[in-house]
C-alpha cells in the first residue's frame, strides 16, 4: 500500500513537471548494435584463433616449439575451479583460446543487459485501456457506493469521481517511474558498460590486431609457399595481391569494431534521452558504425564462401 | 585504460609493425642476392643479412608472444570480474522490472478495493 500513497505524491508532481516517453527503438537499437558487433567480434576472433592454430602447428612442425611444450596442466594453485586448465608453457595460441572464452562471456553479459533493458524500457506495464478500465471501475464502485450511503452528490457533479484527467495522470505516473527507474539503472551502470567496451577493445587491440599485421609475413609466406621458385612471378604478384586486400579488409572490419565498442558508452548514456531532446548523436554515431560493420562483416562472409 | 596498459598495448603493436618491416627488408635481401651480376662475395653479405633479419625477426616474435600472453592473462582476470559486474547490472534491472510488476498490482489492487467498498457499506448500512 506504500506504493499507493507514493502514487498519489507522485501523480500530483507529474502533473507540474508533465512527463515523456520512454523511447523504446532507442533501446532496440542500444541491443541491435551490441548484438551486431558481438556477432562479427566473436566470430573475427575464432577465425583468428583458427589461423594462429595452423601457423602454431607449423612453428612444431618446424621444431621451434618441442612436443612437451605442447600439454596442459590441471594443476590449480588456488584449488578452486575443478574445471582449470592452463598451458603448460607459454604458448600464445592456447592463450588467445582461453581469452576468446573470456571474450565470448563478456560479450554474452553485455548482450543480456542491452535485452533486459530494452524489455523493461519496452514494457507496457499498464496499457491505456487498461488504465482507461480501472478509471470506470473505481467510477462505477464508488457512485454505488455514494448512493448507498445516500450521500447528496450536488448538481455540479460529472457522475465520476476518476475523471479521465485522474486517469491519465495515474497512467503518466507508471511510465514516469517506469523511465526514472530506468534512468537511475543506465546512470549506475555508465562506468560498468565503458569498462566493458574499453576491455574489449583491448582485446581488439592485443589478441586479434597483432596477428593481423605481424601475422601478414605468416600468410604472405603461406601463399608463397617454399615452392615459391615454381610460381611465375605473375603468380606470386597475385599471391601478394591477394593477401594485401583480405589483410586490409581484415583491418578495416577490426577497426569497425573497435569504433562500435568505442561508441558503445555515448550510446548507453543517450538511451536517457527522449524525443524532446533533438540530438542523440551517441545512438545515431552508434548505429551508423553498426550498418558499416554489417557491410564489411558480410562482404568478407560473402567473399569467403565464394573462395 | 591505464597509462601502462595503453604503454604495453602501443609497444606490442610496434614490435608486430617491426617484424612485418624486417620480413621485407630481408625479402629484399634475398631478391638481391638473386642478381646475377654481383659478385660471390657480395651475394654472401646479402644472405648472411638476410639470415640475420630472419634471426632478429624471431626474437621479435618469441618477445611479443611473452607480452601478449602476459596480457592476455591478465585481461581475462579483468573479464571475469566484469562478467560479475555485467551480471550484477542486469539482475538489478530485473528487480526494477519486478518493482514496477509490483506498482501495477497496487494499483489494481486499489481498484478492487474501492469495488469492495460497496459491499462494506451495504453490510454497515443497516447500523448507520
Amino acid at each position: 500500500m506504500q506504493s499507493i500513497v507514493q502514487c498519489a505524491v507522485l501523480a500530483l508532481l507529474i502533473a507540474v513537471t508533465g512527463c515523456a516517453h520512454v523511447q523504446g527503438s532507442n533501446f532496440a537499437k542500444f541491443h541491435e548494435a551490441v548484438a551486431e558487433v558481438q556477432k562479427s567480434v566473436d566470430s573475427v576472433s575464432e577465425d583468428n584463433l583458427e589461423a594462429n592454430k595452423e601457423f602454431f602447428i607449423e612453428s612444431v612442425v618446424k621444431q621451434e616449439v618441442s612436443l612437451p611444450q605442447l600439454g596442459l596442466s590441471f594443476l590449480d594453485a588456488d584449488g578452486e575451479d575443478p574445471y582449470f586448465w592452463k598451458p603448460r608453457s607459454t604458448i600464445l595460441y592456447l592463450e588467445l583460446k582461453r581469452a576468446h572464452f573470456g571474450l565470448l562471456k563478456l560479450n554474452a553479459a553485455l548482450l543480456k543487459y542491452a535485452a533486459v533493458l530494452e524489455t523493461l524500457a519496452t514494457t507496457d506495464f499498464l496499457s491505456h485501456a487498461e488504465m482507461q478500465q480501472m478509471a470506470r471501475d473505481i467510477n462505477t464502485n464508488s457512485l454505488q457506493a455514494m448512493a448507498a450511503l445516500e450521500i447528496d452528490l450536488g448538481d455540479d457533479f460529472d457522475g465520476a469521481l476518476l475523471g479521465t484527467a485522474a486517469a491519465a495522470l495515474m497512467e503518466r505516473y507508471v511510465l514516469t517511474r517506469q523511465k526514472a527507474l530506468l534512468y537511475e539503472l543506465i546512470e549506475a551502470n555508465q562506468g560498468a558498460v565503458r569498462q566493458v567496451c574499453d576491455h574489449v577493445i583491448d582485446y581488439i587491440r592485443v589478441g586479434l590486431l597483432p596477428d593481423v599485421t605481424a601475422g601478414y609475413q605468416d600468410r604472405l609466406e603461406s601463399a608463397l609457399g617454399d615452392s615459391s621458385g615454381l610460381l611465375t612471378r605473375r603468380e606470386q604478384v597475385e599471391a601478394v595481391l591477394k593477401v594485401n586486400e583480405d589483410t586490409v579488409e581484415l583491418l578495416e572490419l577490426l577497426k569497425s569494431i573497435e569504433l562500435v565498442y568505442a561508441a558503445l558508452p555515448a550510446a548507453h548514456r543517450d538511451l536517457q534521452k527522449t524525443d524532446g531532446d533533438s540530438v542523440l548523436a551517441g545512438i545515431n554515431s552508434l548505429f551508423d558504425y553498426a550498418i558499416r560493420l554489417q557491410g564489411v562483416y558480410d562482404s568478407m562472409q560473402k567473399k569467403g564462401a565464394e573462395s | 585504460m591505464s597509462a601502462e596498459r595503453k604503454q604495453k598495448i602501443r609497444f606490442i603493436n610496434v614490435l608486430a609493425s617491426l617484424r612485418n618491416e624486417l620480413y621485407f627488408e630481408r625479402l629484399e635481401q634475398l631478391e638481391a642476392a638473386r642478381n646475377p651480376d654481383i659478385p660471390d662475395a657480395r651475394r654472401k653479405e646479402h644472405l648472411e643479412w638476410a639470415q640475420a633479419l630472419e634471426g632478429w625477426s624471431k626474437r621479435i616474435k618469441v618477445e611479443m608472444d611473452e607480452l601478449r600472453t602476459g596480457f592476455l592473462r591478465q585481461w581475462l582476470d579483468g573479464a571475469d570480474v566484469m562478467v560479475q559486474e555485467m551480471a550484477r547490472a542486469t539482475a538489478k534491472v530485473d528487480e526494477v522490472h519486478k518493482d514496477m510488476e509490483q506498482t501495477v498490482e497496487d494499483a489494481q489492487v486499489f481498484v478492487r478495493l474501492v469495488g469492495k467498498l460497496d459491499d462494506v457499506i451495504g453490510i454497515v448500512r443497516p447500523f448507520l
